[in-house]
């Protein structure tokens, strides 16, 4: 018996692991060698810089895409085609691909005005309504209107300027390498005419120089439009202390050798994509490789630990697990010796796939795990997850385990539906620049909101089960409500810990301890609803069921301070509001307080629950 | 008669004493909040930061004004006295023994003790803007209170020797900011270095690297008079270690 146990054990391990690398295995299947390569030299693992970090391509070019396209892969030709592809086919070939529709817009008048295919257009049909379009930005009261006319604007200027990320052509030149050779013909030629004529003191021959000129007009106007865009482009030629565009290594003469080979080869490389050359590409490829490796200007481990990260996906192989281990918690309150074995396995999994994440980004930014919004959210799941985890292995109670799972997988279908503001691991801005700061003020506070959930989502299915249940439930009410009052009671400590310690922040910062901002207002709110919620059980204000109301309510002072919040900032200035995820925040709010009648629901044979305290 | 009376006087002193420290007021003082709280963070968006804070929350009654609707309300310093003489009645009477009864005692006087120095900040908290060109001395405070800009004088100047931006490589994110200056009495100089998250402070003074303009010549600092700032300090940490010993106390409990 112990061994068939044992072997069950063994198999739901194996399925468990296997589903969370299943994204990957899609990766390595599915994916073109050349550029998604996960474990061997690939387009995707080459270093580019972007809003001041240094990352592999593959999560530069999907940020791009995403920004542009609200997705991180594409289909061209009916083909699926991952983001760096994407980038290295729009620098080869800007022209192919400004005529496919990428760009996105959810607005109907918009895309029937640029002829959208669903609810993505062309680049090419941007440009050539550009006018009419940035009319529709200027109006003031354009709403829902100006503002998608103003987020495809901003969409194309990207699109545009990653068209030149990786190799710069003039737009009469065949190929790339081409261009280069002749560029600097030109400019050899002219810089000799103008040495020639200053010596014999003559006018210089202006027909020597016109070629230089036109293509130095054409460089100068790329380089100002990337100088407007200088948090957006992407960096992608090494240069002594960091990283430049291909056009700036054009107009500097000065420019350092490896800049200039690196330069020359991703347009040979280009060159080759274009006529579909594959075996001259992947020779391209290894001699950029050769050439980094040379120069050791670069942490090529660290890029390549991201690559494979991204590749591996480990967070959404963890809301698969999550998803399935709620399922199998719920299924095992019916059939409890079938389905509490491989539930509990996918939860360990899940969790364990979703902590370790959580440290390999620690391991790529070298910071603390929570520096964003859409890391706070990460990180609160995590935690919530191993908390609940513990939490059952130690007791075994079904319902923290039901909680751990659920908040472990809404926290990350959050995170995956974050409308995209750029790059998760961005640099931090001078205030936020304090890795002391971030890691007690912010993540204390983070664990007291995920402890919160943690309760307000237990407290929420205790009330639901009570619906459900044929026996008295007044003792397991009481029992939960014992639970979660301890529970209340460390993640009061956290909660105001961590908001008072941001106010030692500010204190030390900008001079003044608390000043009534949005942020420390849902903070403080949060700290007097748990405290008020602490007091009505400990001072007996209210019976144990409406405790349990309570604690649920807390879900929605939790959910206001950290997503309202934000949603207030951005939201009532402008009109859509609803569109992205903010939709599915009302939805939740509603569904929470759905849950306050439930703390009416009494056993009736006998009435135990009135009397309970 | 006489007799009815100071009886009746000692029971209606007994009942106020009994509402003041009744837990129904406690756990209703903070829903209050709670509540006050959400509605002065909608109204921020109207009316801004600054004058909400005097509507809602440095007011003991006022009118607030959501979306057209005017209604009364109790405005968060009578919260804050009540709070305070809440906290002063129920300690009296939950006062308890033992580590438990300690840390809730800490606790409780330390979240008073804060409310109080949020109290004193309002009236003790001096704040003015200085800002200095490189090479430039100067002693003018830019104060602005209720919307109204005044300018005075600092018992001291100060001389910006050095104002320092930094950017992420390859991105205009500022990596940080920090001003070298010095500060002059008499004949008696100081050199401080001000950076962001590090203040500098001179005679109860303390200056804090707010901003900078004119492409990074000028730099402007807050200056902060704050003799109560080591208050909330203080509370936090006390309530901290109230927290722990009563959480510390529950678990030693429920082992046993």
């Amino acid at each position: 018996m112990r061994t068939k146990q044992f072997l069950f054990l063994l198999f739901f391990i194996a399925v468990a692991l296997c589903v969370s690398v299943s994204p990957l295995g899609v990766k390595i299947v599915k994916g073109n060698k050349l550029f998604d390569s996960v474990f061997s030299e690939s387009l995707g693992v080459l270093p580019v810089q972007s809003a001041g970090r240094v990352m592999p391509m593959s999560s530069a070019s999907a940020d791009i895409l995403k920004t542009v396209s609200g997705k991180s892969t594409i289909k061209i030709d009916g083909k699926k085609i991952s983001s760096t592809q994407w980038l290295w086919l729009l620098c080869a070939n800007a022209e192919k691909m400004s005529n496919l529709p990428v760009l996105r817009t959810d607005n109907r008048k918009l895309q029937e005005l640029l002829k959208a295919t669903g609810r993505y257009v062309t680049y090419e049909a941007v440009a050539l309504k550009n006018e009419v379009i940035y009319q529709g930005a200027q109006n003031k009261e354009g709403g829902a209107y100006a503002k998608a006319c103003n987020e495809i604007l901003n969409a194309s200027h990207i699109f545009a300027l990653a068209s030149n990320s990786l190799c710069v052509k003039y737009p009469h030149e065949k190929t790339f390498s081409e261009f280069l050779k002749n560029w600097n013909v030109a400019v050899s030629s002219a810089t000799e005419e103008l040495k020639l004529a200053s010596e014999l003191k003559r006018e210089p021959n202006s027909e020597k120089l016109i070629v230089a000129s036109e293509y130095l007009k054409f460089l100068r106007e790329l380089a100002e439009y990337e100088n407007h865009y200088n948090n957006e482009i992407l960096k992608t030629i090494p240069i002594n202390d960091g990283f430049t565009t291909p056009v700036q290594i054009l107009l500097d003469r000065t420019s350092p050798e490896l800049s200039v080979k690196i330069l020359t080869e991703y347009s040979m490389l280009a060159d080759a994509l274009n006529l579909g050359d594959f075996q001259e590409a992947k020779n391209r490829m290894s001699e950029i490789f050769k050439i980094y490796e040379s120069s050791k200007n670069v942490n090529l481990f660290r890029i390549k630990v991201e690559h494979i990260f991204n590749s591996v996906d480990p967070f959404f192989s963890a809301l698969l697990l999550f998803g399935m281990a709620f399922v199998l918690f719920g299924l095992s309150a019916f059939k409890k010796d079938v389905f509490s074995l491989p539930a509990s396995v996918c939860l360990l999994v899940g969790s364990v796939v979703y902590v370790l994440a959580i440290l390999v980004r620690v391991y790529i930014q070298m910071r603390p795990p929570v520096t964003n919004f859409y890391s706070s959210v990460v990180f609160t799941g995590a935690v919530a997850s191993a908390f609940g985890l513990v939490m059952y292995l130690k007791k075994g109670s079904v319902l923290s385990a039901l909680s751990a799972s659920f908040v472990g997988m809404l926290s990350l279908l959050v995170a995956i539906n974050l409308p995209h503001s750029g790059d998760t691991m961005g640099m931090m801005r001078a205030v936020l620049n304090s890795n002391f700061w971030l890691s007690t003020h912010v993540m204390t506070i983070m664990i007291g909101y995920c402890g919160l959930f943690l309760a307000g989502f237990g407290a929420s299915f205790r009330l639901v089960a009570n619906l459900f249940s044929k026996k008295n439930f007044g003792i397991e009410t009481s029992k939960t409500a014992d639970g979660i009052y301890v529970l209340l009671c460390v993640c009061l400590l956290f909660t105001f810990m961590g908001t008072m310690l941001g106010g030692i922040w500010a204190d030390m910062s900008w001079g003044r301890f608390w000043g009534w901002d949005p942020k420390e207002n849902g903070a403080l709110m949060i700290v007097l609803w748990t405290s008020a919620t602490i007091h009505c059980k400990a001072l007996k204000v209210c019976n144990d069921r409406f405790f349990l109301v309570l604690t649920a309510l807390g879900n929605i002072v939790v959910a206001w301070a950290w997503f309202g919040v934000n949603l207030l900032g951005v939201g009532l200035h402008s009109y859509g509001f609803i569109d992205g995820g903010w939709g599915w925040f009302f939805v939740y709010i509603i569904l929470q307080i759905l849950v306050a009648p439930l703390g009416f629901v009494v056993y009736k044979d006998t009435g135990v629950n009135l009397k309970d305290r | 008669m006489l007799l009815s009376l100071n009886s009746m006087f000692k029971r209606t002193i007994c009942r106020i004493k009994r509402i003041l420290a009744s837990s129904y007021l406690t756990v209703a003082l903070m829903f209050y909040s709670v509540v006050l709280i959400f509605i002065a963070t909608l109204s921020q968006v109207e009316i801004g930061v600054a004058q909400a804070s005097e509507v809602y929350f440095e007011s003991f009654f006022s009118m607030a004004e959501i979306a057209g609707m005017k209604f009364p309300i109790i405005g968060g310093a009578s919260i804050g006295v009540l709070a305070v003489v809440n906290i002063f009645f129920s300690s009296i009477k939950y006062l308890n023994y033992g580590v438990s009864g300690y840390g809730n005692s800490i606790i409780h006087s330390a979240l008073a003790l804060l409310v109080i120095s949020g109290g004193l900040q309002y009236f003790m908290r001096v704040e003015g803007r200085v800002s200095l060109r490189e090479g430039e001395t100067s002693n003018i405070l830019f104060v602005e209170k209720n919307g109204v800009r005044t300018t005075s004088q600092l018992p001291f100047s100060l001389r910006l020797l050095k104002f320092t931006k930094e950017d992420w490589q390859g991105s205009d994110i500022p990596k940080s900011f920090s001003s070298k200056i010095v500060f002059v009495r008499d004949n008696n100089n100081v050199e401080a270095l001000i950076k962001m998250n590090s203040p500098a402070s001179f005679d109860g003074w303390v200056f804090y690297q707010t901003s900078y303009a004119d492409g990074g010549k000028v730099s402007v600092l807050t200056a902060v008079k704050n003799p109560a700032r080591m208050l909330p300090w203080l509370a936090v940490l006390a309530v901290f270690v109230g927290m722990l010993l009563t959480i510390v106390a529950k678990f030693k409990k429920d082992k046993k």
